[in-house]
């Protein structure tokens, strides 16, 4: 029932089956019956509220955990395998995994240099040094290298934790909510930064992440979390225009939701006809995102709303407009001016969504 | 999915942390177990142990524990009211002043106590043996016979133990004091009660745990004291077993030893079910508010004067009789050869044991900080019995094991009169000590340092090698020192497990002040007062630094 997106198992790097995790013998499940495969180059966003389960998942791959149940694959090889006759956990430093952690757990006895050097495994020192200098200048930090980590800013540390993880050549490369301990000024700059660096590596990645956005833009694809399972998984355009709960469709952006009447793949709602996703009968409610709705100026014969609220938000301004017993948000460009009390007319663009289940929806 | 997979198991801690487990506990457990079942099966020619012979010093032991816990107990609850809730001045100065004596082992203190007195102490030399006061203090009225008597005995004793043991309660209690918060003893005055009911029944309370934890402390402290009551001549069970054992009747002295065991058993567990009960969690938020200061007005100078009092008794007498005695000796050729033999035959002990007490620690450490369970609770739980079970008791059980008829010739040989044996018994003794550091800088490590060596290619024991070790190495570094200067001032398992032969600066020092030689004593006494207080100045450096 899961939604997969159209990747064959083929040809993936990392093979994720049917994996299960719990603290407490009797305790709810944490990770409940995750599948999902990555293939090479690729970066995966695994995105959901706090105690989803998403960061749970991270560090089973990762072999911090063990699984109570399922089986993880990278390139063929096993790395987790725990079925009733069978309880294999591969240790972590023989997986090929790398990780970046939230908190960059940089070592703190050791220089930069020597927090890149920790794991490359392979030449002599002078080697070494060299392939860890080489990785530290692909990301403008080689002017550092002889610092300690606890003279450099959250996002050198971020920096160096990223290079570290790579120069380690690692399969694949895991990430746990790395930007939250930057500036929200840095944070687009060194989402642009990780992404290019992972890109021009060719090294596949999974982003643990619980902002929406930051999911959706580093994504190649994005795996949407809730109580321990994937609910959807999936390019980000395709998971945010087509999603297939009311869970989905509301974690990863606004959302408006309207009684209609349908006939088929048409319904009539107060702001007018509407195309839907799929075809229905009767009195359903519709989903739509805020973009989708567009201001007219009002002309004669159609229902009219009326301006109740107005934020001014620079980029644009906000609107609630009551429409008979309904307050609907509107965006709105922010040259043309508004005020309170104003009559105006809404009608739709695009496609609006019926979900064929609604859980833990809150209609707004 | 059948619900035999989907079982959780608990993160296992890796072999070589719990065979290092085990071996702390089997060491810990073994010989004190042997000893009491030995003690118990030894039939013939033992005393019995309601007779007189033990009631005796059953009864002696008793006495002092009791009367020195309650006298320390009493003056710290004093004196912590006095530095914490009252306008005394420079409180500041005189807490510190207080936890002085810390630094002065008992039995140097009983050195100092016992060289005052006799017709050759420090008050006749002093003041002169011709002195009016002295004749008219020390001269027997019926007999017309002059003689300055020592202090010794039950006195004697209390007054070495409790100068030495009063911080083990005052900085507690002091600190339990600080915590308190004012804001629930005003609402008790608003509720009509007074200040001393609002003391007995609402502050009482809140300093209670404070004030049993560090009672308990002094109690095991008592049991345990060997210095002080055999240079004293009070003869307790220690004392007795001290001096059973020299005269080869292990019978009676495995027989105290179980009962030095047995009585500490109960004071630990007396102090878990009285601290079992309470609760005194503060309900409040934020931060406690500090209370009033009371005005002492007249009584200010009294209670400095107590203050000073304590500080003299327990740390600047000793230390300045220490240097007069010093000051007397004429032939320091022939002491400073024997004061480097003893130094050296400390160092050589201490040395080993401070290294090997540190690196049991670290698992000891690393299973309780990393690997939680019920199985790492009880092996944390080994050291605490390590440092409860008294001295000589642990020493005696480590003999009489080693020297059971089941143990192998070889093992036998390598243990028995010999340094190993003395190493080994300093490191069970002291391994609680090292565990605290240790432990707690493992605590300001993250875990998430851990888990990316290994994602980098380490294992789990590389990763304990090159990333934990290094960056705890401070508190590695603390441990060590504390258990070797604690080491080199150690005085009973010194005593009954030296090997034949060897000097150390404990054991000189005890032998000079028995021998009443204080001349001789004070090199000894010295080098051990700057052992003592460098490990102090350490503990409140490091303590200052946590908090």
């Amino acid at each position: 029932m899961t939604c997969h997106s159209s990747t064959t198992s083929a040809d993936a790097l990392l093979k994720v089956r049917g994996l299960y995790k719990r603290y407490h013998a009797q305790g709810p499940w944490i990770v409940n019956d995750v599948d999902f495969d990555l293939v090479p180059g690729e970066i995966l966003s695994l995105v959901g509220p706090s105690g989803c389960g998403k960061t749970t998942t991270l560090r089973l791959i990762a072999g911090f955990e063990q699984a109570d149940a399922g089986t993880i694959d990278l390139q063929g090889q096993p790395l987790v395998d725990v079925s009733e006759s069978r309880r294999f956990h591969l240790p972590p430093e023989k997986r090929g995994v790398g990780i970046v952690f939230q908190d960059y757990a940089l070592f703190p006895h050791l220089t930069v240099l020597g927090n890149v050097t920790y794991g490359i495994r392979q030449g002599s020192a002078k080697e070494k040094r060299d392939q860890a200098m080489k990785q530290l200048e692909m990301l403008n930090m080689a002017s550092l290298a002889d610092r300690r980590p606890q003279t450099l800013s959250g996002g050198q540390q971020q920096r160096v934790a990223l290079a570290r993880t790579i120069a380690a050549n690692p399969r694949v490369v895991l990430l746990d909510e790395p930007f939250s301990n930057l500036d929200v000024t840095l944070r687009e700059s060194a989402r642009r930064d990780v992404r290019q660096t992972l890109l021009s590596q060719g090294v596949a990645a999974i982003l643990v992440t619980h902002d929406r956005e930051e999911a959706m833009s580093i994504g190649d694809r994005v795996a949407v979390m809730n109580q321990g399972r994937i609910v959807q998984i999936g390019r980000p355009e395709s998971l945010y225009h087509e999603p297939v709960d009311c869970f989905v469709a509301s974690f990863l952006g606004g959302l408006v939701q309207l009684p209609a009447q349908a006939v088929g793949s048409t319904a009539t709602t107060m702001l007018g006809p509407v195309m839907l996703s799929r075809s229905v009968q009767g009195q359903v409610i519709i989903a739509l995102r805020p973009e989708q709705i567009i201001l007219s100026t009002p002309s004669q014969g159609q229902d009219q709303g009326i301006i109740e609220h107005r934020e001014f938000r620079g980029h644009d301004q906000l609107l609630m407009v009551r429409y008979g017993l309904h307050t609907i948000p509107v965006l709105a460009d922010s040259k043309t001016s508004y005020h309170c009390g104003q009559a105006v007319s809404l009608r739709i663009e695009g496609q609006a969504i019926v979900f064929d289940r609604c859980s833990q929806c809150t209609p707004q | 999915m059948s619900s035999s997979v989907l079982t959780s198991p608990r993160r296992r801690p890796p072999w070589y942390l719990l065979t290092a487990g085990a071996i702390t506990v089997g060491a810990m457990a073994l010989p004190v177990g042997y000893l009491l079942i030995q003690a118990l099966f030894h039939s013939d020619d033992v005393e019995n142990l309601a007779g007189p012979f033990m009631r005796a010093r059953i009864g002696r032991t008793l006495a002092l524990t009791v009367c020195v816990t309650t006298l320390a107990a009493t003056l710290s609850l004093l004196l912590a009211w006095l530095t914490v809730r009252t306008s005394i001045l420079a409180s500041r100065l005189l807490a510190l002043l207080l936890v002085a004596p810390l630094a002065v082992p008992p039995y140097v203190t009983a050195y100092a106590l016992l060289s005052v007195g006799g017709d050759n102490g420090l008050l006749v030399r002093l003041l002169g043996s011709d002195s009016p006061l002295l004749r008219w203090l020390f001269t027997n009225a019926d007999t017309g016979v002059f003689h300055v008597p020592r202090l010794t005995g039950f006195a004697g004793a209390l007054l070495a133990l409790t100068a030495y043991n009063l911080p083990y309660i005052y900085l507690p209690v002091r600190a339990a004091l600080i915590g308190t918060d004012a804001s629930l003893e005003e609402a008790s005055r608003c509720l009509g009660r007074s200040r001393l009911y609002t003391l007995i029944r609402i502050t009482g309370p809140q300093i209670l745990p404070a004030l049993l934890a560090g009672s308990l402390l002094v109690a095991l402290h008592v049991v345990a004291d060997f210095g002080v009551v055999s240079l004293m001549r009070y003869d307790t069970l220690s004392a007795s077993l001290y001096a059973r054992y020299n005269a080869f009747d292990l019978g009676n002295a495995s027989r105290m030893g179980m009962l030095l065991v047995i009585l500490a058993g109960v004071l630990v567990l007396a102090e878990w079910l009285m601290i079992r009960r309470l609760r005194v969690d503060r309900l409040g938020i934020g931060v406690a508010r500090e209370a009033r200061l009371l005005p002492l007005g007249w009584w200010q100078a009294p209670a400095i004067a107590l203050c000073l009092l304590v500080f003299i008794i327990g740390a600047a007498a000793p230390a300045a009789i220490s240097c007069y005695w010093m000051s007397l000796l004429t032939d320091w050729s022939s002491i400073s050869a024997n004061l480097f033999k003893a130094l050296k035959g400390s160092v050589m002990a201490s040395l080993p044991a401070a290294v090997v007490t540190t690196a049991l620690a670290i698992p000891v450490a690393v299973l309780s900080e990393r690997y939680p369970g019920r199985l790492s609770a009880f092996i944390q739980r080994m050291p605490m019995l390590g440092y409860a079970v008294p001295a000589l008791a642990f020493g005696l059980s480590l003999i009489t094991f080693f020297t059971a008829q089941w143990i192998p010739e070889s093992i036998f040989r390598l243990f028995y009169q010999s340094l190993p044996l003395l190493v080994l018994a300093y490191v069970f003794h002291f391994l609680a000590e090292a565990v605290g550091p240790v432990r707690s800088s493992l605590k300001l490590t993250s875990p998430r340092l851990e888990e990316a060596a290994r994602s980098l290619g380490s294992t789990q024991a590389g990763a304990l090698i090159h990333v934990t070790l290094p960056i705890i190495r401070h508190g590695l570094i603390v441990a060590m020192a504390l258990v070797f200067l604690s080491c080199m001032k150690e005085l009973p398992l010194t005593m009954l497990l030296a090997p034949l032969g060897s000097q150390s600066l404990a054991r000189n020092a005890w032998d000079h002040t028995e021998n009443a030689e204080f001349t001789l004593a004070a090199p000894y006494a010295m080098a051990i007062l700057i052992c003592s207080a460098t490990f102090v100045g350490l503990l409140l450096m490091e303590k200052r630094k946590r908090t």
